[in-house]
């Protein structure tokens, strides 16, 4: 395919912040300590390619693979944030060599196009990564996902990340929490936990909710299943502003047009770096609505070495804790935890502050989850 | 009976409406010579994508390639009962009515000032007409969402500061139908534009000579010459309202309007995405069009309206006296709230450290504005790729489509060819299409094409071409409609070959409405978001994709912004160029 021909590298108007977090992870004990110049994104974790690829002691690759994948790109199709995403595509070309093209679309449309590359025989991605883990099942069912097994496979396996023979694997967890606008709203004022957003305080156009979609399920599902049937409704009934999509919302948040939102960490940590008076909360009572991240290794992908490298590469201890400095939450459970300066400790993987809505849970019933919501808020479903 | 009956009347006695008695009719497959070739090319532009789309709406599944279509059903159109459905688009058929209608006295008016007054800077009264070209509709409503939210929108910052009460809000149908206009009034400009500075003066002149008031004139003679333009542009306008998301997303969801247009969103971004519902809603939304379409060619059918004569005289000037000032001033407004209250906002933006404000006053304090956003996007090598790509596509596009434009209104309305009627109705099926509906047609078409041209910027030039046809021939049409043809026959009855007196007669008298065509089209095709999405690879991003990006990743709007402000500085040099080779003589 031709998009692998060349590498485009993308705005990097966040290297800055990339470097901070390398530093952060060094900090942590982490990373390693490796490297020694900063500023690059790859710099933070000790990268040895005499035998393999090894990052922070862990093997990456074995020997013939990494030496099979040298010069190589591989073509890497997600829905995650388009700019974490390069972020972490630099951090990988730094310490491997290798070039990755980044094709990133939201999931509705990244699944109306690869449905299509998939049924014409065009394929064009080495790697997926997928917000929504049905999707990846979908194809793991199609055979477009074909099983590998990373080096660390037992660590992901135990942590409930990687099932045997499943081409899917966890790769993160996104979630959910609640953020407010901190030049809006004063610290005595801010909700703490999720039936907060019941105070009369925000009635009328205070609360800010994006409609839900695939990933949207898991803080929904988390309201209903604690809560009851009736919360939704309780909160459509104080008339919030409903969005579109989380970027008019975040937008909506950060310019105080919206006091308080159900707001992606993630989004709430990238908001935060560029400036916007978005604080997170994570709720005190039920903690945070999370959904696994999926990658997998397609056909064309299991006969490029070079894509083999970098899923196992995205799977490992480094660069999950590089992600986690992102609002992501690593599905490795052998990691310490990363603090970010200003933003809360984000939970981790087997605690009960993280309610995850799984693989299985959405196939058995997000479509119901995400219609009772429409209902509650009058959004037409057609049907 | 009024002079331009008289004139109507002596102009059909004349000039039947065929071309039969000049040239020995042509017989069979003669007559397909013309119009045989642009239906092959049609059929593969328009009405590929668009049977995949016909089979989605009676399918079970989605006719995408590899997958079995299911089974025939009419459940699809179930959908067009739905309360979401029907509410919707009774909402959005609302906001297109009176966003329609304001688009056409903001055009219409700014056209006829520009072409037919001696208000002051008529010249950039022109630019103030087609500026709003350079803000792809998602920018403007973001950038106006910026000023006009309730709660913080700046308007209502500037409002505080000065003591006064923030009663400002964009959020609803108000919001919508304004900005809507704002950003589609350049349509009718165009057409309208064209239309007057190509009419003959003579019977104005006539009237006046009669004694009419210039009321009269303008009210008996002038408006109705213009009516193919006015109602081609409504009808474009009137569509293309009905069916914009991204202003539907900024300001009626978050105000609590549920629109056609959010509502199609919905089906398509459920898991799985319900395209065959969608599909049905394209059928349904082709019928209405063709339905209205319709009525359109009866309503101007019977009548001429070809003033353009090569005669060589000036179009007539009303002279606006003391409303020259005023009229100008109006002008101003419009810029004002189209290009520059935006463009400002998005500017703000893109230096501003916090996107939070409580004053105004707040920007004078040390570090609350940076400029470094604008190094880090225009020292980027994407920036540079996407750039180029984005100008490569819109160039080809605007140009092909133009040309093909031109052939098919000139086959239509000039010649006695077969399937006249048949290249029209294709070549506006694309406009009664959804966006995101076509995008995917054109994806299922390309993907399995035999031509190798998905992943390539070829497949974006063949989308863009597809999608904005109905818009040049909207265009092409209305000025071919009002071009004499006496002068082209009398070249080939003098011995000229036809093509030879079309390149060198009709040609150059149409040389302002196609500049006009082709500037609307490369406008369009740079901002066009929506279609190439599904056909976009890496190595063929473009520059509306990546602003769009940006800004759906949330949380980048300066860049977003940044980009945005860039954009609109290449989309302004863009808009000089047909202009500079083009010319607009009269203006």
């Amino acid at each position: 395919m031709s998009d692998r021909a060349t590498s485009l590298p993308r705005f990097r108007t966040r290297t800055l912040l990339g470097a901070v977090l390398s530093a952060m992870v060094a900090v942590t004990g982490c990373g390693g300590g490796g490297g020694g110049a900063t500023g690059s994104p790859g710099s933070d974790a000790a990268v040895s390619t005499d035998d393999g690829l090894v990052i922070d002691g862990e093997l990456i690759a074995d020997k013939a693979l990494f030496d099979a994948a040298e010069g190589g790109s591989v073509s890497f199709y997600s829905t995650s944030d388009a700019a974490t995403e390069e972020l972490i595509i630099d951090r990988f070309t730094e310490q491997t060599g290798i070039t990755v093209t980044l094709t990133r679309l939201t999931s509705a449309k990244m699944e109306e196009r690869v449905r299509s590359e998939v049924g014409a025989g065009r394929f064009g991605a080495d790697v997926l990564r997928t917000t929504d883990p049905l999707f990846a099942v979908e194809l793991a069912e199609q055979q477009a996902l074909v099983p590998w097994a990373p080096p660390s496979a037992d660590e992901l396996t135990r942590s409930g990340a990687m099932r045997p023979g499943d081409p899917a694997i966890t790769s993160m967890y996104g979630a959910y929490a609640l953020a407010f606008n901190n030049r809006v709203v004063a610290p005595q004022d801010a909700p703490t936990t999720w039936t907060d957003l019941l105070d009369a305080k925000w009635a009328g156009g205070k609360i800010g909710l994006a409609r839900p979609s695939a990933s949207g399920a898991a803080w929904v599902e988390l309201g209903l299943r604690t809560f009851g049937p009736d919360f939704w409704p309780q909160v459509a009934a104080s008339s919030p502003r409903v969005f579109d999509s989380v970027s008019v919302q975040s937008e909506a948040l950060a310019r105080g047009e919206i006091a308080v939102s159900v707001f992606p960490i993630s989004s709430a940590f990238v908001a935060a770096e560029q400036g916007a008076p978005i604080q997170l909360v994570i709720p005190e009572d039920v903690g945070v609505a999370a959904f696994p991240v999926s990658i997998g290794l397609t056909t064309a992908g299991a006969d490029n070495p070079a894509a083999e490298v970098f899923a196992n590469w995205l799977l490992s201890k480094s660069t999950q804790q590089f992600m986690a400095g992102f609002g992501t939450i690593p599905a490795r459970s052998d990691l310490a935890r990363v603090e970010e300066a200003g933003q809360p400790v984000l939970p981790a993987v087997g605690t009960p502050q993280l309610q995850i809505l799984t693989t299985a849970d959405q196939q058995a019933r997000r479509d119901e989850i995400l219609t009772s919501w429409n209902r509650a808020f009058g959004i037409p479903t057609g049907g | 009976m009024t002079l331009m009956e008289s004139r109507r009347a002596r102009a059909t006695e004349e000039r039947p409406v065929s071309t039969g008695r000049r040239r020995p009719r042509r017989r069979g497959w003669r007559r397909w010579i013309l119009s045989g070739p642009l239906l092959v090319v049609l059929a593969i532009l328009i009405l590929a994508p668009a049977a995949f789309v016909v089979v989605a709406a009676f399918t079970t599944e989605s006719p995408r390639p590899g997958a079995s279509l299911g089974s025939f059903t009419w459940s699809n159109f179930a959908i067009l009962r739905d309360p979401g459905f029907t509410g919707g688009l009774l909402n959005s058929v609302l906001i297109a009515v009176f966003g329609t209608v304001l688009a056409l006295v903001i055009g219409g008016g700014l056209a006829f000032l520009a072409a037919r007054s001696d208000v002051f800077g008529r010249r950039f009264v022109f630019l103030v007409g087609v500026a709003p070209l350079v803000l792809p509709s998602y920018v403007g409503a973001l950038a106006w969402s910026m000023l006009g939210s309730p709660q913080a929108g700046l308007l209502n910052i500037a409002l505080r500061d000065l003591g006064l009460p923030p009663v400002v809000d964009l959020y609803g149908v108000g919001g919508m139908v304004f900005v809507l206009a704002l950003f589609y009034a350049p349509y009718p400009f165009l057409m309208i534009h064209s239309s007057l500075s190509l009419m003959n003066p003579e019977h104005e002149d006539a009237a006046a000579t009669h004694g009419a008031s210039v009321r009269k004139i303008l009210g008996r003679i002038t408006f109705p010459l213009a009516l193919p333009a006015l109602l081609g542009s409504g009808l474009l306008v009137f569509i293309l309202t009905l069916e914009n998301f991204p202003v539907a997303q900024v300001l009626a969801t978050p105000g609590g309007v549920v629109t056609l247009p959010t509502f199609l969103f919905q089906l398509m971004t459920a898991s799985p995405a319900r395209g065959n519902e969608a599909s049905a809603i394209a059928i349904a939304l082709v019928v209405i069009v063709s339905v209205v379409t319709l009525l359109q060619r009866r309503a101007l059918a019977k009548r001429s309206f070809t003033t353009v004569t090569g005669k060589g005289v000036r179009a007539r000037r009303v002279a606006l006296g003391r409303g020259r000032a005023i009229c100008f001033a109006l002008a101003c407004l419009y810029f004002a709230l189209s290009i520059v209250a935006p463009v400002l906002a998005l500017l703000l933006t893109s230096i501003r450290r916090s996107p939070y404000m409580d004053s105004f006053a707040e920007l004078l304090q040390p570090g609350a504005l940076r400029f470094d956003a604008y190094a880090d996007v225009l020292q980027s090598r994407l920036f540079a790729t996407v750039t180029l790509n984005s100008v490569v596509v819109s160039v080809v596009a605007a140009v092909v489509g133009t040309v093909i434009a031109f052939l098919v209104a000139y086959t239509t309305y000039r010649t006695t060819a077969r399937g006249g009627g048949l290249l029209e109705g294709i070549s506006m099926m694309p406009i009664a299409i959804p966006a995101i509906v076509l995008g995917i047609g054109l994806l299922w078409t390309w993907i399995q094409s035999p031509i190798p041209l998905y992943g390539t910027l070829g497949v974006l030039m063949i989308a863009f071409v597809a999608a904005q046809m109905p818009q040049g021939l909207r265009s092409v049409a209305s000025a071919i409609r009002a071009t004499d043809r006496d002068l082209e026959d009398g070249a080939v009855v003098h011995g000229a070959p036809r093509g030879r007196a079309v390149a060198l007669v009709t040609l150059p008298l149409m040389r302002v409405a196609l500049s006009s065509t082709l500037l609307l089209l490369l406008m369009l095709s740079m901002r066009e978001l929506t279609v190439p999405l599904f056909l976009y690879t890496s190595n063929t991003q473009i520059l509306s994709i990546t602003i769009f990006d940006q800004f759906e990743n949330g949380g980048a709007l300066r860049e977003a912004a940044v980009l945005s402000v860039v954009y609109v500085l290449i989309m302004f040099v863009l808009s000089y160029l047909p202009r500079r080779f083009g010319g607009t003589p009269d203006v």
